[in-house]
């Protein structure tokens, strides 16, 4: 009976989402197919690198069985911690999405259907999310195992059992902490919560992965991997179900004499112990948990009115400061904006130290004489790469931002050029922030640099290219339903944008670090005399494309904007 | 004050508004009614230069809105039918913002804002974050945005939904008092009790259409002449002219239907009995 209403609810869902596609643009079909092309891509990649070293652990391990296996143990437990740490990441927030915020969820509820029906068919389609996220990152290191060791069909269905029990294990956990969390706070407590927690969590993965890169780096040596993820021993990590789930796979292949049934019982009891207790319990506390979502947390309200009042004195005045000033203001009090600042920030501060000991330890020195100038540039366009990262989720976007209070901005007295150059220093903000005082740190390093002067110029220069593609690009694509949450899209929606965004400003980058190699690219064909007048010849190139910006900006980009606040 | 000529939006083969002519003058609250998807919202988006006409021109206090719609936002002020509104600034911070945006001298914007926010009891919260707020408390905010730069013209797009009855009435003395002072104000709206005790005159827009325009005992005496139409609220003359009396016969099919459909149901209870 429940199993029915569950898939007469999920029918429907699909129905619509097969109707939905039915209806589509060409621009919305283009967009699904591109999602699925890059996803595809993305998973075969992943599939063809790890396939690529089991094939070399199988050649260069071959004379010692017993190492290659622990080897590969030890990586294919890796990747399944992997898919555990991006389920944590994410899984609880799509979980807790698709369970208690679906907009349908309300209307199921008020129809005559058993309460954890509905519950039950939210809970298949955010697990169906999560296999669909989760699959790119996890599956395909075991069919790439599977390959090298050329394993038969029956190897990748178990594979695949394996993998979705994992997964099913992780989401009737998530589901039923998220029940039990739901029933005593209040859902924007909750939503704090996931916050804080997935911020901390990914800036760990973050600092994780920056301490291996900069081992790995250090000691010139890729076996250090390998020591690294040996840490990752099965018989150390018993109590997890990635350790499980190696298990039970591995426990097929003979050569690995491991004990299978110990790997998929205990995977088995969890996936379906978890999945029922989860069901069971939504019969009592899915409802409660679902009306006290949208409850309200009373904010910090002398804090706001302390800083509300500090600036009712002596503010600047007109359009330009005022859209900057509520840019910043809203950007301050957005911690989720901060993860991606932070996240830039660490980034930024291991290539400093990556560089820094490169130098030290004279890996650097025979270079110095002939590419100083290659690795000054770089000083001064890494720290404009991080602001540029950073900014194109924030001021690179903050039109399309502006959401659906942009009335407010069209309906007041607001010329098109005073909102692009306010829109404008927002995007050049945290480049700007980043080069400046990355380049006045420099000082005070052994690192090869431009003189400050010509680093700041440089900058500054390629900061505002940069900020002047951003907003050209929200200009011309905005996407008012986009939302920003930890470095990503909330809800899927406006991923193609903040990606299209990143992109873009990788590339032009790219661009500017081309125009700032010309005179190396050209020494060797004009000598070494000729350098000062490739360096005027670059420096004026950058020029040439400020002012191509400057002019596209006040130019096409304007009028474009004049009809967004005129006519749409 | 508000003057539209031949105003016209198309969407494709759609046609929003057609050809609408209207003239508000100072001193006037006009109501502006229709189905819903009429077009009254895009006609006040037209009015107020949220979206071009794709013919036709309308200016608000002598600017023309289409050529200069900087300008003329300079003197009008306008309230969404939604109340979208930065959920990361204070109702203070966002009154002060919009006042920068009017250019209103910071002093004169300070001391509105507190009147304003004692006339819609928001004093104690205009210091927290907008998106703690309700859907009423938003949207009178919104209101109180669209009067910070004491506009000639307001236009107000449904004013009154999600507002309790105490404000709802303060929405209808503060517009009544702008009409006196010599302002114009242009509302659109469904209830149509509203629209009959407090404008002057109503227009009605059915398919894009302005289907009648006047001061309500005009539109009596136009649909239904004679001694009959006194006893005619807007209500009826709402109904009669944009074909909502045909659902009349279909509600009561409908009513005689689920009696009969009880009657049969009682009746298989006692044949079961």
């Amino acid at each position: 009976m429940v199993v029915g209403y569950i898939w007469i609810i999920l029918r429907r869902d699909l129905r619509s989402l097969l109707a939905g596609r039915g209806k589509a643009s060409v621009k919305e079909r283009l967009g699904s197919i591109g999602a699925i092309v890059i996803w595809a891509l993305l998973g075969s990649a992943f599939g063809y690198g790890a396939w690529r070293l089991f094939g070399h652990l199988a050649e260069s391990l071959g004379g010692f069985p017993d190492l290659r296996r622990a080897v590969e143990i030890n990586l294919l437990n890796v990747s399944s911690l992997f898919v555990l740490s991006m389920v944590i990441l994410m899984g609880i927030q799509t979980t807790y999405k698709t369970v208690y915020e679906s907009p349908d969820a309300g209307f199921l509820l008020c129809q005559p259907v058993p309460v954890w029906a509905v519950f039950g068919a939210k809970f298949l389609a955010s697990f169906g999310t999560t296999v669909l996220m989760s699959t790119l990152y996890g599956l395909p290191a075991w069919i790439a195992f599977g390959l090298a060791r050329g394993l038969g069909v029956g190897f990748y269905i178990l594979a695949t059992a394996g993998f979705l029990l994992f997964l099913l294990s992780c989401h009737g956990v998530i589901s039923l902490i998220l029940l039990m969390a739901m029933r005593y706070l209040p859902g924007r407590k909750m939503k704090q919560l996931f916050i804080a927690f997935s911020a901390i969590f990914g800036i760990l993965i973050v600092i994780a992965s920056q301490l291996l890169n900069a081992k790995v780096s250090q000691s010139g040596d890729p076996t250090a991997i390998i020591e690294s993820l040996g840490r990752g021993r099965l018989s150390e990590m018993w109590y997890l179900p990635t350790t499980w789930m190696t298990k039970g796979i591995l426990g097929s292949v003979r050569e690995f004499g491991i004990d299978g049934i110990g790997g998929w019982v205990p995977l088995l009891l969890l996936a379906f112990g978890s999945t029922y207790a989860a069901l069971l319990l939504s019969e009592k506390w899915y409802l409660a948990g679902w009306s006290g979502r949208t409850e309200e947390l009373r904010p910090a309200k002398k804090r706001v009115r302390r800083a509300s009042r500090r600036v009712a004195g002596s503010r600047l005045q007109g359009v330009y400061w005022s859209v900057l000033r509520k840019d910043l203001k809203t950007l301050w009090r957005d911690p989720v904006v901060w993860y991606t600042v932070v996240v830039a920030l660490i980034g930024l501060g291991f290539f400093s130290y990556n560089m820094t000991n490169a130098v030290g330890e004279g890996i650097l020195g025979e270079a110095q004489s002939t590419d100083t100038t290659v690795l000054s540039v770089i000083m001064v366009l890494m720290p404009v790469l991080m602001g540029s990262v950073t900014s194109s989720q924030t001021g690179g976007v903050s039109l399309s931002r502006e959401g659906e209070s942009f009335w407010i901005l069209r309906a007041c007295p607001v010329s098109a050029r005073t909102l692009l150059l306010a829109k404008l220093t927002y995007a050049a903000f945290w480049p700007l922030v980043f080069v400046s005082s990355f380049l006045v740190f420099l000082e005070f390093t052994v690192l090869p640099r431009l003189t400050l002067w010509t680093g700041l110029f440089s900058g500054v220069l390629a900061s505002l290219l940069v900020a002047s593609l951003q907003i050209a690009l929200d200009v011309y694509f905005p996407d008012f339903t986009l939302r920003i949450e930890l470095g990503a899209s909330a809800g899927g929606k406006g991923t193609g944008k903040l990606l299209t965004t990143m992109f873009s400003s990788m590339g032009m980058i790219v661009l500017i670090g081309a125009v700032l190699f010309i005179p190396l690219i050209f020494r060797s064909r004009f000598g070494e005399g000729a350098v000062p007048v490739l360096s005027i010849v670059s420096y004026l190139g950058l020029f040439a494309m400020a002012f191509g910006a400057t002019g596209f900006m006040l130019g096409p980009a304007t009028k474009r904007l004049h009809r967004m606040l005129t006519d749409m | 004050m508000i003057t539209a000529v031949n105003l016209t939006k198309r969407y494709g083969s759609l046609t929003a508004v057609d050809n609408l002519n209207l003239t508000v003058k100072p001193g006037e609250i006009f109501g502006f009614l229709g189905p819903n998807g009429a077009g009254k919202t895009t006609t006040i988006k037209m009015l107020v230069g949220l979206t071009s006409p794709t013919s036709g021109e309308a200016w608000v206090a002598g600017t023309p809105v289409a050529k200069d719609p900087v300008a003329a936002k300079r003197v009008l002020g306008y309230v969404p039918d939604t109340p979208h509104v930065y959920e990361r600034l204070t109702a203070r911070e966002l009154l002060r913002f919009v006042g920068d945006l009017r250019r209103l001298p910071p002093d004169r914007t300070e001391k509105k804002i507190d009147e304003l926010m004692a006339l819609f009891e928001l004093t104690d919260r205009q210091d927290e974050l907008l998106g703690g707020f309700s859907h009423g408390m938003k949207q009178k905010v919104c209101i109180a945005c669209a009067l910070l730069g004491e506009p000639k013209v307001l236009f107000l797009d449904e004013p009154t939904v999600g507002l309790d009855p105490r404000s709802a009435r303060l929405v209808k003395d503060i517009l009544r008092r702008i009409a006196d002072d010599g302002g114009a104000v242009f509302v659109s709206t469904h209830v149509l009790e509203i629209a009959e005790r407090m404008c002057d005159r109503v227009g009605i827009i059915q398919n894009g259409v302005l289907i009648a325009e006047g001061t309500v005992e005009e539109l009596r005496s136009k649909a239904v002449p004679g001694k009959e139409g006194a006893g005619f609220s807007l209500e009826d003359l709402f109904l009669k002219l944009t074909g909502g009396e045909e659902y009349k016969e279909l509600i009561r099919h409908l009513s005689s239907d689920q009696t009969s459909s009880g009657d049969s149901s009682a009746g298989d209870v006692a044949r079961r009995e």
